[in-house]
């Protein structure tokens, strides 16, 4: 091998001495490159196998379950752990009541900051302080929202069940719901406010060019647009409303009983198992629980993959 | 086209953006009140005592929250310590095998994993690690945090790296620098503001869950450093405080949850300073 | 074949089903500065790219045929090493934007991990700018950062920081193409200095 570098060709004893040192430390670069491409590809595999190893291991846990209650399981109305009865309808029905309410409360909220910071109020103090304001609802623990709930909206919610004819517990669905609403406001609105900038500037400026003024083109230019993107906001607060667990259990009442309204107290999947999970007695009663975490693993799955597929293709238009 | 028409259409603009302006602003008031709660109760209870006193038994004045805080610490920090590396390490991956089927495959397990309920994930974990070991550790609530950080970190390390010019990656590979030298010495560097911003905010969305820590760290009334025994958090003593009958208890609560708002809001506004400090000028 | 340093035979270069480099023979004597010329599109700088092996970074691209260097097969050996050999400037300016001008001048080093004193780091440094035509300007700040240069200081910049790590070729991909005129007359002529001192290209 020629080692003629550029430069001082008049120091070759001491230049090829070095070459030499140099290619040492090449062949011990290469084989560290190649480790880490392997850790690399390790990083990314473990991802995969970290999903796989909750669904096994989830899966696995329930097996007693499904061998006891089989399908069962899912539309048993009573919950009774002293005698080994287990049916989760009062739980689905509570999860689902609490969420679905909570996003109708929160969906006006949520589309209003999303006009405000992406039509309104793009720049300026106003918007910073609004954004700020979101960040903090987001930032917020759980467990505070539902000390707060406890200790504020609890007796709130009380006084005015007072008022009407509902028996006064305080805690109960509506409590969990406007708890629920509140801490969903952030995620609802961040993805709503990146669909509506997303509106082309094109379609707007045609609508503005025939005439039409802010309210006319927010309805018929970015609502219509956006319709899909907000469908899969809907869907990933929902998916987040559905997992939900301290501030939920906190004011919920945790009753198992099947809820008559939704001022009566009750409990969701997520709840329960928080609940119960360290005190659960028995292979059956702890493996019940365990499904009920398997199902809201499905189901948040795949509320997340839809959700953010939808997205994807919207982004792509 | 008439003014009557052209009135109405503007009176039912202005409208509109009224009803969005005030329902933006109506809700901030739940958050000024939870903040107004948490200042008002909290900051009677806070003094140095309170910070590094263990907790006394129901009836004697005087305790403090010391296991609380040490404990959340230690459980946040190991959380940290394993997740980043492999989140960074994951970014990368992803950032540079945008295309190759096991990079769409980890995204989309990213994305479920970022779903999970955090509960759930407390279950899990339970199984991998407390079980096996016969007993609640620390150091299992560390990793159900982790766990949670891990997709946070992954797809915030990815978006940064792709901003990223690819000519100072060619130009490193140019000068005969090796793969991971050119990632970890040039291209993780220019990305550093962001992905140091990433870390941040996954740690600060990890230091208030409660749910995962439950059947995990499960909680100590006690002051401990070993992770490998049960130990107390913030989060856990905040819950366990507030669902008890006492009303000292109730009160410590309060004060617990000031720090820990502390905290989190401190972790928040050094991402925003990590943001902005630290960028490199590309 | 001493005077050959790099030797090309019926060389071909595809990006997916692109055929963008068609059977290239070319022999480059040394000591010699070689300007590839042609429209373009017609495959120069993917030929160039060829030669350092940076074209793998491209998704889908493929090669066949050889090209030497001096004896040994480029395609043979690991591209960490052909690399080090063989130097690029590329089309625009890419000093790193996390180092100083000194660092950038022995990021080669620096990067590769190599141990150097600081004495000859120094001396490294002065030399590689001055053959760059870059010290006089850049002598009191060399500890500021590369970004903060002009177009064409940044791209002599580079060109220094390719010869500070003494390739026995340099390919030199349009550096020019991104820079206003005076620029690049200064440049040009910085390359036919560089011919004078070091007579190899």
């Amino acid at each position: 091998m020629d080692n003629t570098l550029i430069g001082q060709p008049e120091k070759p004893l001491l230049k090829r001495r070095k070459a030499k040192h140099a290619m040492k430390d090449v062949v011990y670069e290469i084989k560290k490159e190649s480790r880490f491409r392997k850790t690399l590809i390790i990083a990314a595999i473990s991802l995969i196998i970290l999903v796989m190893a909750f669904f096994i291991t989830l899966i696995i846990g329930s097996i007693p379950s499904f061998k006891a209650l089989g399908i069962r399981f899912l539309y048993g109305k009573t919950w009774d752990p002293v005698n080994n009865i287990f049916g989760a309808y009062p739980f689905l029905l509570g999860t689902l009541i609490t969420s679905f309410l909570a996003l109708i409360i929160s969906i006006p909220f949520s589309v209003s900051i999303a006009l405000f910071l992406g039509e309104y109020y793009p720049k300026g103090w106003f918007s910073n302080l609004l954004k700020n304001a979101i960040e903090l609802i987001a930032a917020i623990p759980s467990v505070i929202y539902g000390f707060w709930g406890l200790f504020v909206l609890v007796p709130i919610v009380r006084q005015m069940e007072m008022k009407t004819a509902v028996l006064p517990y305080g805690v109960g669905i509506l409590t969990a719901s406007l708890i629920l609403s509140v801490m969903v406001i952030p995620y609802a609105a961040s993805m709503g406010l990146e669909i509506v900038k997303m509106t082309p500037l094109k379609l707007k400026e045609a609508a503005y060019s025939l005439g039409a003024i802010r309210y006319e083109v927010i309805r018929t230019v970015i609502f219509p647009y956006a319709k899909s993107g907000l469908l899969a906001g809907i869907l990933l607060s929902l998916g987040r409303a559905l997992g939900e667990t301290m501030a939920v259990t906190m004011v919920i009442g945790n009753s198992s009983r099947i809820p008559k309204n939704i001022f009566a107290p009750g409990n969701t999947m997520a709840s329960v198992v928080a609940n119960e999970f360290t005190e659960a007695a028995g292979s059956v009663y702890l493996s019940a629980l365990i499904e009920l975490g398997l199902v809201l693993f499905l189901v948040t799955a795949i509320i997340n993959i839809a959700g953010k597929s939808i997205i994807k293709r919207f982004s792509k238009m | 086209m008439n003014a009557v028409v052209i009135q109405y259409r503007k009176t039912k603009s202005t409208l509109f953006k009224s009803v969005v302006i005030f329902f933006s602003l109506l809700c901030t008031v739940p958050l000024l009140c939870i903040l107004y709660y948490i200042v008002s109760k909290g900051t009677k209870e806070i003094n140095w005592h309170f910070l590094i006193r263990l907790p006394m038994p129901v009836g004697e004045a005087g305790g403090g929250i010391a296991n609380a805080l040490s404990g959340s610490v230690i459980i946040v920090l190991v959380a940290a310590v394993i997740a980043i590396p492999l989140g960074i390490l994951g970014g990368i991956y992803l950032s540079e095998n945008k295309d190759k089927k096991l990079a769409y495959w980890s995204r989309l397990s990213a994305d479920i994993v970022q779903g999970i309920p955090s509960v759930v994930t407390g279950i899990v974990v339970y199984f991998w690690i407390v079980k096996p070991m016969e007993g609640f550790s620390a150091l299992s609530g560390s990793l159900a945090l982790a766990i949670m950080m891990l997709p946070i970190l992954v797809r915030i390390t990815e978006e940064t790296l792709l901003r990223i010019p690819n000519s100072f990656k060619e130009a490193a590979l140019a000068l005969g620098v090796p793969y991971h030298r050119t990632m970890l010495k040039v291209i993780v560097p220019c990305g550093l503001s962001g992905i140091l911003s990433g870390a941040l905010l996954a740690v600060a969305r990890i230091a208030g869950e409660t749910a995962p820590l439950l059947f995990t760290a499960f909680g100590n009334p006690y002051m401990n450093v070993n992770i490998f025994k049960p130990m107390q958090s913030l989060p856990l003593m905040i819950y366990n405080y507030a669902i008890s009958p006492y009303n000292q208890w109730h009160n410590m609560a309060w004060g617990a949850a000031m720090i820990l708002l502390i905290w989190i809001l401190l972790l928040n506004i050094l991402t925003k300073l990590a943001t902005k400090r630290w960028r490199v000028q590309l | 074949m001493e005077s050959t340093i790099i030797k090309s035979e019926n060389f071909n270069a595809w990006f997916g089903d692109n055929h963008v480099v068609k059977s290239v023979t070319v022999d480059i004597p040394k000591n010699s500065l070689i300007a590839v010329m042609g429209p373009s599109g017609c495959g120069k700088t993917t030929f160039l790219r060829c030669i350092n092996r940076m074209h793998e970074l491209t998704l889908g691209a493929r090669t066949e045929g050889s090209v030497r260097l001096y004896a040994d097969e480029i395609y043979d050996m690991h591209p960490i090493l052909v690399r080090l050999k063989i130097g690029m400037v590329f089309q625009h300016p890419n000093p790193f934007p996390n180092m100083s001008i000194y660092g950038n001048v022995i990021a080669g080093y620096k990067l590769n991990g190599r141990k150097i004193s600081r004495s000859e780091k120094d001396d490294m440094v002065e030399d590689s700018l001055r053959k760059a035509a870059l010290w006089m300007e850049v002598r009191s700040t060399l500890r500021r950062k590369g970004s903060f240069l002009s177009g064409g200081q940044q791209q002599r910049l580079c060109i220094a920081r390719a010869i500070a790590m003494k390739p026995d070729v340099l390919l030199l991909d349009e550096p020019t193409s991104a820079l206003d005129p005076i620029s690049t007359s200064s440049i040009e002529d910085l390359l036919i200095e560089l011919k004078k001192i070091i007579r190899s290209s």
